[in-house]
């Protein structure tokens, strides 16, 4: 593969992964992940996205091939022919790390080396400097230190200093000081070759030198050089001069032969000196060592010959100077620490040793902070427009199939988003359960302490921890005790009943009516058992109707039923400031009735956080008897404002049609006469579910049945929730209301604890809805994760998982070996192909025009012309010769031949030295 | 009308047979074939320079040329006299090709003699001149041997219109080469009618600006290969690129095209401007050079020829 393709493939690798340091320290987890930054953004409803990227990140780092990045540093330093690390500097990539677009991280080459001779570190620089030309690459880190063992700090003051951590995000766990490096450019990193270079030379000696030479030339050229450090011109002229002068007693006289003439000539620390006669032939020759021929030993000993008085002294200055120049006399031995900073790193993490390094926290954090923001929005702004859309659409489109699929989506996004919030909170609520317990008989205790709110008169407060009170839905009312006996508590809470309802379109209908608070019938504390208040919030817009009205019209939601509850009195309260409260009890409701005075008005204007609170309790004499029913109450005739609004109901309650009531007959599987209690039985034998028509899975779409198949398919279904039960109970007899309300027995009413039952005109509760009621939606998460763990393995989702896990694995190790196989044979066969030449010719007929002549050519022939002739043509390019080729009708199998090649240019464009390597190891010479 | 088609097929056809004639001398050495066909192909005053370590093929080569020309052969030692060379071949009259072995043996004195030879096609023994017709030079030289070497100057090594480098054979070739029973074959299959047609043929290839502009480009490109912050190459390098354009038609006309590619001009890049730069570069920092040729070499590649 030719040097510029692998310098181009390993930063591209390099690039993409992050540098040698990014990848050791992302497997090794050291960047910065903390609770309350997952707290932030599950406030902003971003943890989806959130979660997913950090599980992304998670698998990458496991899967990232940190030797590739190492052998992708280590080709490049073969190119290059120096230890050098190639690293991304943090601060440039700041908004380019962890992003896969397409922006390029940029690099730079940081050579960092100990204990190097001046001669070695020149040329390595040198080299570096090559390579960053010719690749362009703009940034070279250099170590200060090393620097500074052969410049000045006078050399160096310009250049731009910075501590290695700021630039790579790197620093020692254990504070030392930071090293400092010089960032430089390329123009600047020559002018430091250049200083080095002159450095290397020591210019007073070689003035020295140059001072007691005669030769004009080599004075003059010695001047130059302090100047300019043109070394090689210095040496050169040196030399020229040496031979001259070597060659001035060329001729001279042999005892045996007469006249002869001897040539010198020198090159780097010898010579060679041919004699020959007049005649040209040749005498002698022979090639001995500089110092030999001027007679000394060694270095040493020639500086102190020169300054003698000789005939050659001459000779000996200029060969003085020219040994020094060849850089013959060696200093101290230096041996070059090869190991770079990077591959320091490396050996560690390689020998599990502890990674002395770790990234900056701020580094870490800003990415995440980034990243975090980024979901944050996206996924706010995801779901604002579907939402607004879904809305808009709601209001503005008549219903129909699409519009029915959006809202399904809507709803099925909706439902998933809430899903995971859920399923995240209830993992993280009982991780931090978990880690607060010591044992989980203790749990249970602590939990049903939690729970006991107990009145305590005497204090005239609560006791117990109101903890209880935080729930994930929207509170709906709080309900005080105000005694002990928790089984006088009520279970319902009506907001209102149904005397009319329609079917449409897969939907039963109830008007819902809401009685108003009747303040007349308000009891006398002294005549009630004072038992339990209800307190909900009532909004601004509410207490401003009051206020106009002049007369205190609340509707009477939350009303407790189950016993004869009687309402004692009602307050309207500020709770942020207590002493801002109307409050109507017996008396006053006796005197005045609902009615409101002005300056009550101004308090409840001024309200800042309105509640009503209703106190209830049973009638003092009586006792309280009751039984534990199975499905509905019977005994005592209950009593209290919801009922009376019951009673006044019935008598316009029309019956609902035989055919509804067959039909919900037929569905339950009972026969035709079958009485009210075997209906209600048969519903109350059917299982729970909270999405029992999705769970059915009918085959023919609600919306499409008419009134009478829609109570058939509900009666059918295998399980019911509380509205179907009631609606179910209602049709098969209207006496038996439809009432809406809350069912719950502890001391806060969620939306969680919205219900569906029915009452006759007595105020006896019939509620048949099936067994699983406050628990069912555990039970129903559970079936859900069941029923999603149970189609998977039915359906082996396991065993694609592995296989495709397994694929995933060996296409990474082995995958670019066989689609190279399997390519060099494609490509090899269709370049075999009978008249491929003409082919060949008719892409470039396309291409340049002119006269093209078929060639035949070989195999390799085929791939080196593809490879020259091609590999500038841009992926547009051969889309349009694809199209141009499809033109020609004529020369179809040409055609076909040539539109075949033309899809295989940029794979052996890309690869043309493998397939030829592919392709030659199948060849043997026989 | 660039040229006939039936002139386009006769000069594959030459090139095919020289290149077939070729196959049968050497194993391998795909590009000295190639330049050495085209340079014998291109122009009959060719000068060849040779280099390559020992046992690579060169004299291999030389003999198989020896065969089919008309020609004269010298090795060159330290200690050869101007004069030797002289007197060698003041008699040539019909020269057809010059074979110099270990040319970088040759003193300087030496070179001046070779100077006035490769340039006028004449040498001058005192007062008399002795010219030639259009000759080859072909030089070899091995690049390993460092004793007795001088330095040939750069008047020299520009007088070469190209250098070709043996390199290494592949596996597949070295076994081939030493395991089948492959014997060169020296027999003579150049014949000097076809490289005059051939010759004719080049000369009468006009082009176009089209064919201009990506030759120049090239040119351009080649020029400003640096090392070091210093241009290798100096001067307009005129002689170089005149051979260029001689090679690049007939690259081009080989392939059965009457119009140029880049393509045809990267295969000789190495061949007719890598002996051009200072030896002194060259010789201490032979790997970068070879870099940065490559670099130019992949930047010739980029030019676009459009469509005619």
């Amino acid at each position: 593969m030719k040097n510029i393709d692998i310098v181009r493939e390993n930063i591209d690798k390099i690039q993409k992964n992050g540098d040698l340091y990014d990848v050791i320290i992302s497997k090794e987890n050291l960047s910065l992940k903390n609770y309350n930054l997952i707290k932030g953004n599950i406030f902003w409803f971003s943890r989806i996205l959130y979660g997913a990227t950090l599980i992304y990140d998670k698998i990458k780092s496991h899967f990232i091939n940190i030797d590739e990045i190492k052998e992708a540093q280590d080709k490049i330093r073969e190119v290059v022919g120096v230890n050098i690390d190639i690293v991304i500097p943090k601060q440039d990539n700041m908004f380019t790390m962890n992003n896969k677009s397409k922006k390029r991280k940029k690099i730079a080459i940081f050579y960092k080396v100990e204990n190097i001779d001046i001669q070695k570190y020149i040329s390595n620089l040198k080299k570096i400097a090559n390579f960053c030309s010719t690749y362009n690459i703009k940034n070279i880190i250099l170590g200060e230190k090393e620097i500074l063992n052969f410049l000045c700090d006078e050399d160096i003051k310009n250049r731009k200093k910075i501590d290695i951590s700021i630039l790579l995000e790197i620093k020692t766990k254990e504070n030392h000081k930071e090293e400092k490096i010089l960032v430089l450019t390329k123009e600047e990193l020559y002018d430091i070759i250049q200083k080095l270079e002159a450095v290397e030379i020591e210019k007073d000696f070689l003035r020295k030198i140059a001072n007691e030479i005669k030769d004009p030339i080599i004075k003059k050229v010695v001047e130059e050089f302090n100047k300019n450090n043109d070394l090689n011109k210095l040496k050169k002229i040196v030399v020229s001069r040496l031979e001259l002068y070597l060659n001035s007693k060329g001729i001279y006289k042999d005892k045996e032969v007469g006249k002869v003439i001897e040539i010198v000539t020198v090159k780097e620390q010898y010579v060679k000196v041919l004699t020959k006669d007049t005649k040209g032939n040749t005498i002698s020759s022979f090639i001995l060592s500089l110092y030999n021929y001027l007679e000394v030993s060694n270095y040493k000993n020639l500086l102190e010959k020169r300054n003698k008085k000789c005939d050659n002294k001459e000779i000996m200055q200029i060969a003085t100077l020219y040994l020094y120049l060849c850089n013959k006399i060696k200093k101290e031995n230096f041996q070059e620490n090869s190991e770079s900073f990077y591959d320091r790193i490396y050996l560690d993490y390689k020998g599990n040793k502890q990674n002395p390094y770790m990234r900056s926290k701020s580094w870490s954090l800003l990415l995440n902070l980034k990243r975090m923001v980024i979901m944050a929005y996206c996924t706010h702004a995801i779901i604002f427009c579907i939402k607004t859309s879904i809305e808009h659409l709601d209001s503005t489109l008549e219903e129909n199939d699409k519009v029915t699929f959006i809202k399904k989506a809507y709803d099925k996004v909706v439902t998933i988003y809430q899903n995971a919030f859920d399923l995240e909170w209830d993992i993280l609520d009982a991780i931090k359960n978990l880690l607060k317990r010591k044992n989980w008989s203790e749990t249970i205790l602590l939990e049903t302490e939690e729970n006991s709110l107990i009145y305590d008169e005497n204090t005239n407060s609560y006791t117990g921890d109101k903890k209880s009170t935080e729930t994930n839905y929207n509170t709906i009312a709080t309900i005080y005790p105000l005694c002990n006996d928790k089984e006088l508590l009520p279970e319902y809470y009506a907001v209102g009943y149904s005397k009319e309802s329609y079917y449409e379109k897969g939907k039963m209908n109830y008007k819902i009516t809401t009685p108003l608070i009747s303040f007349a019938d308000l009891k006398d504390k002294e005549e009630v058992e004072t038992l339990f208040e209800i307190s909900y919030e009532i909004s601004k817009d509410d207490l401003k109707k009051i206020v106009e009205e002049d007369h205190i019209n609340l509707l009477q939601t939350l009303y407790p039923i189950g016993k004869d509850y009687l309402m004692i009195d009602i307050k309207i309260i500020d709770v942020e400031n207590y002493n801002q409260c109307i409050y109507i009890n017996h008396n006053r409701a006796s005197d005045i009735g609902n009615k409101i005075f002005p300056p009550e008005k101004e308090v409840l204007l001024q309200m800042k956080k309105p509640k009503i609170k209703c106190t209830y309790g049973l009638k003092k004499e009586e006792e309280i008897v009751y039984e534990d029913k199975i499905h509905f109450y019977e005994g005592e005739t209950n009593k209290g404002m919801f009922v009376e609004a019951l009673k006044k109901a019935s008598p316009d309650i029309k019956d609902s049609k035989k055919k509804i009531k067959d039909a919900i007959k037929e569905g339950l599987k009972l026969e035709k006469d079958a009485s009210l209690e075997e209906i209600l039985d048969a519903i109350q034998n059917k299982h729970y579910s909270k999405t029992p028509i999705k769970d059915a899975n009918l085959s023919k779409d609600m919306k499409k049945m008419n009134e009478e198949e829609y109570f058939k398919a509900v009666a059918s279904l295998d399980s019911l929730i509380c509205n179907l039960s009631a609606s179910l109970v209602n049709e098969s007899d209207k006496n038996l209301m439809y009432i809406t309300g809350y069912k719950g027995n502890s001391f806060l009413l969620t939306e969680e604890d919205a219900h569906a039952w029915n009452m006759n005109p007595n105020g006896t509760i019939i509620d048949v809805t099936p067994k699983g009621n406050l628990e069912q939606g555990e039970e129903t998460k559970e079936n859900i994760e069941e029923s999603i763990i149970t189609w998977g393995i039915k359906n082996h989702i396991h065993i694609y998982t592995i296989i495709i896990l397994i694929l995933f694995v060996l296409n990474k190790k082995y995958g670019k070996e066989i689609t190279i196989t399997i390519k060099s044979h494609k490509i090899k066969k269709l370049l075999e192909t009978e008249e491929i030449e003409k082919a060949y010719v008719k892409i470039n007929e396309i291409l340049y025009g002119g006269t093209n002549i078929p060639r035949k050519k070989t195999v390799y022939e085929w791939l080196d012309s593809i490879q020259k002739e091609f590999t500038n043509l841009e992926k547009e390019k051969l889309k349009e010769l694809k199209r141009e080729l499809k033109t020609y009708t004529n020369e179809k199998e040409t055609i076909e031949k040539a539109i075949k090649l033309v899809n295989e240019i940029p794979y052996i464009s890309e690869n043309n030295k493998e397939i030829q390597k592919k392709l030659s190891s199948k060849k043997r010479i026989v | 009308m660039k040229l006939e088609k039936q002139k386009i097929e006769i000069v594959m056809q030459i090139y095919d047979k020289i290149i077939a004639s070729l196959d049968e001398v050497l194993i391998g050495q795909k590009e000295v074939k190639r330049s050495v066909a085209s340079s014998i192909l291109c122009d009959t005053n060719s000068r060849i320079l040779l280099t390559g370590d020992p046992g690579m093929g060169k004299t291999t080569l030389n003999k198989f040329l020896a065969n089919n020309f008309h020609s004269k052969k010298m090795a060159i030692f330290f200690d050869t006299l101007p004069s030797e060379i002289q007197e060698l071949l003041k008699d040539c009259k019909n020269l057809e090709l010059l074979q110099i072995e270990e040319f970088n043996r040759a003193s300087e004195r030496l070179q001046n003699v070779f100077i006035e030879l490769f340039a006028d096609n004449q040498i001058t023994i005192g007062k008399n001149t002795y010219e030639f017709g259009d000759f080859y030079v072909v030089a070899t030289q091995n690049n390993s041997e460092t004793a007795g070497i001088f330095n040939v100057s750069q008047a020299i090594y520009d007088r070469f219109d190209v250098s070709i480098s043996y390199k290494n054979l592949k596996e597949e070739e070295s076994r081939e080469l030493l395991f089948s029973n492959f014997t060169p074959s020296y027999k003579k299959s150049i014949e000097k009618e076809e490289i005059v047609t051939v010759k004719n043929i080049i000369d009468s290839f006009n082009i176009d600006n089209i064919d201009i502009d990506i030759m120049m480009n090239s040119f351009k490109i080649v020029k400003e290969i640096s090392l070091n912050n210093r241009n290798l190459l100096k001067g307009d390098l005129i002689r170089a690129n005149k051979f260029a354009i001689k090679l690049i038609k007939l690259s081009a006309l080989a392939s059965g095209r009457d119009y140029i590619l880049p393509s045809d001009i990267v295969d000789f890049i190495d061949c007719l401007y890598m002996h051009r730069i200072d030896q002194s570069i060259a010789s201490i920092e032979e790997d970068d050079v070879k870099k940065q040729f490559e670099v130019a070499k992949e930047k010739v590649l980029d030019l676009k020829r459009p469509k005619r």
